[in-house]
């Protein structure tokens, strides 16, 4: 099993990996251990992304609506202009990129776990996020070209029952995926 | 022909079409924010689409679901079909090769757009 040190080493390297490549930018990364996020005054967004399994948590990315701006236009190549939703995406795919990539990093270390889907918050002014005391914590600033935003991840060690829920699951929703096509296919050739 | 991006990030989506239109492809691109609206699309369109492209992890009906029930369906398993996400442990990679044999690629996040083009490219070019 990991240490709370190299999980928080693992994330450092999905991060680098993630910023390098959406980005090609080589970013700056900080430990930055508050209890809390205190962002600049703005309008800021948080994303949040839970997972669950051997390993159980959320990783939640905190940042400007400038900074999100500044992410949509180096990943399009164009100004979304007042598009919110796109700016949330931005947030939403990065943390999916960076969790994924953990969860390649650490695929033999017995920490297993499946992504959830992204939720999002936003404040007009400042932003803070609290994490329960059951859970461990590693937090960490980035900069990165011309943007910059934070990450903390929320978690705990789980039984091995959480990731067998998911795996049924899984399978009984392909079988209503089958039905569905087959039914469509049947209606269209009728 | 038709190509369908199935991912529930707007923006992912608007960037996997970037990629598609300046590799040359001009033709109607089909867009679903889940597995339930793709199968939609992929049932009223199926004899048009000459490739998919899927994110796993996507809310109501993920991507494994949607692909697994594709796979089970011959007269749509046959279209190409590449998992796009960002779930690249070598478990995930087996599991969605089991879930459609045929299944023509896996493309993990976080890629380049040269990246995403190459691996596409030998089915978009019979489409263009």
């Amino acid at each position: 099993m990991l240490s709370r040190e190299q999980l928080g080493e693992a994330l450092k390297e999905s991060l680098n990996i993630a910023m390098m490549t959406i980005f090609s930018a080589m970013p700056n990364i900080k430990d930055d251990e508050e209890g809390f996020f205190d962002m600049e005054n703005g309008d800021n967004i948080a994303v949040s992304l839970g997972f669950g399994g051997k390993i159980e948590g959320n990783l939640t990315m905190l940042l400007s609506d400038e900074s999100a701006r500044k992410i949509v236009v180096r990943m399009l190549g164009s100004d979304p202009g007042e598009e919110s939703q796109v700016f949330y995406d931005s947030a939403g795919e990065i943390t999916n990129i960076i969790l994924g990539t953990l969860k390649t990093r650490v695929q033999y270390s017995g920490l297993s776990f499946v992504l959830g889907i992204p939720a999002v918050a936003r404040a007009d002014e400042s932003l803070r996020i609290v994490g329960s005391t059951k859970t461990d914590k590693i937090s960490l600033a980035v900069a990165c070209a011309d943007f910059s935003f934070k990450v903390v991840l929320y978690y705990l060690i789980n039984s091995d029952a959480t990731q067998t829920k998911y795996t049924e699951l899984e399978a009984q929703k392909a079988d209503e995926a089958e039905k569905a096509i087959k039914g469509l296919l049947d209606k269209n050739e009728s | 022909m038709k190509i369908l991006v199935v991912d529930d990030s707007a923006l992912q989506r608007k960037m996997i079409i970037q990629i598609i239109r300046k590799a040359g492809f001009q033709d109607e691109v089909l867009e679903a924010a889940d597995g339930q609206e793709a199968i939609q699309l992929l049932g009223t369109n199926y004899k048009d689409i000459g490739l998919v492209l899927c994110d796993w992890n996507m809310p109501n009906m993920s991507g494994g679901e949607f692909l697994e029930g594709v796979g089970k369906v011959p007269q749509v398993a046959k279209i190409p079909f590449f998992m796009v996400t960002s779930e690249g442990t070598d478990a995930k990679i087996k599991e969605a090769y089991a879930k459609h044999p045929l299944l023509r690629g896996y493309i993990v996040k976080p890629f380049t757009p040269e990246q995403l083009k190459e691996k596409i490219d030998p089915v978009l070019k019979t489409m263009i």
